[in-house]
């Protein structure tokens, strides 16, 4: 019980590092500054990453999923932002719609 | 008796930041965190730590490895490592938040407390709405904000715990997708510089590639080599048009 609360400090610490080096860099920075742009390309690409591994390396429940229904619906939230004139309601909701008739196609 | 306002914050950005929690990311959120709880109950995880991971880390690819880590019983420098990898993305985002709300003069202790709110859902909200955010009143209004979903997560967690045995699969499964799907259409909306679609692209194909060779720092190499690459090509494309 105390062991786990030990962990779950260590844990938020080893986290908050990472913040506070963040508010550190951020005090020598300008908005529009090279360094900031290329950070932003950089979070991008990161986070783009991230999206791809729900797709290919899923976790948890993802896992009960068909990878098509996955890939699909992520191809579906692209789709239907630009489709539906740029809103991220239409991105989301286009692919929550897609992905929850595939996976009921699939089990049904 | 100085009429000039000292340089500082404009604290009524805080109410109209938590204000703003309620959106189209809060309810995405809330579904991922939804999922959160069904996780913690799966591996019966103790249900009071499980939900101060959420104010504690508050960083769900964090939150999961660390549950996944207590789960397979590794030890605490593994565990911390483990959770602090996950956690090297929050610089470059906390850079970016933060880089939005300076306020010449201003105290900078609030920095501190708006880094710990920092989060892919913070930073995306952020690049939608702190535009139409006097600058007096960002940080107040992010505090604000991640101060509120940080809270509200902690009950659609309990909710998730609650729930797990009782929603079907493909549901559940659902609200976890809720997330890609969010964080990759927030991207897409918050470009405003034509090399940022390189950067997703190109981070989107490096990011299987390499998950092959490294899979525990595949997002943290994907992100420097996609997001450097397109960078570069955003300068040669400049010196090309002179």
């Amino acid at each position: 019980m105390n062991q786990l609360w030990g962990y779950l400090l260590a844990a938020g610490a080893a986290t908050y590092v990472w913040r506070v080096l963040g508010v550190a860099a951020s005090r020598q920075m300008d908005v529009e500054s090279p360094l900031i742009l290329w950070t932003k390309s950089v979070a991008t690409a990161l986070i783009a990453a991230l999206v791809v591994r729900f797709v290919y390396a899923p976790s948890g429940l993802l896992l009960e999923t068909a990878f098509a229904s996955r890939a699909i619906a992520l191809g579906a939230a692209v789709v239907g932002y630009f489709a539906l004139g740029r809103r991220i309601e239409g991105g989301v909701g286009s692919a929550a719609l897609v992905f929850v008739i595939l996976e009921s196609l699939r089990s049904g | 008796m100085a009429t000039e306002p000292r340089p500082g914050y404009d604290w009524r950005g805080l109410p109209q930041g938590a204000a703003a929690a309620l959106s189209l990311a809060g309810v995405v959120m809330a579904a991922s965190f939804i999922g959160f709880g069904a996780l913690l109950r799966s591996v019966n995880f103790e249900l009071v730590a499980g939900l101060a991971t959420v104010p504690l880390i508050w960083a769900l690819p964090g939150q999961v490895v660390f549950v996944d880590s207590i789960h397979k019983g590794l030890g605490l420098a593994a565990t911390s490592l483990a959770v602090s990898i996950t956690a090297v993305r929050l610089m470059p985002l906390t850079v970016l938040v933060l880089a939005q709300t300076r306020v010449k003069g201003a105290a900078r202790w609030p920095e501190l407390i708006a880094a710990h709110f920092v989060a892919i859902t913070l930073w995306l909200l952020s690049n939608l709405k702190i535009e139409n955010v006097p600058y007096r009143r960002r940080l107040p209004w992010l505090i604000g904000l991640g101060g509120m979903l940080c809270g509200s997560m902690i009950v659609f967690s309990a909710l998730g715990y609650f729930l797990a045995d009782r929603l079907p699969v493909p549901l559940a499964a659902s609200l976890v997708f809720f997330t890609p799907a969010f964080f990759l259409v927030s991207l897409l909306s918050g470009i405003r510089w034509r090399f940022e679609y390189a950067a997703l692209v190109l981070g989107a194909i490096m990011g299987p590639l390499t998950y092959r060779i490294a899979p525990e720092f595949d997002l943290f190499v994907a992100g420097i080599a996609g997001g450097s690459l397109a960078f570069m090509l955003h300068g040669l494309a400049l010196r090309f048009r002179r």
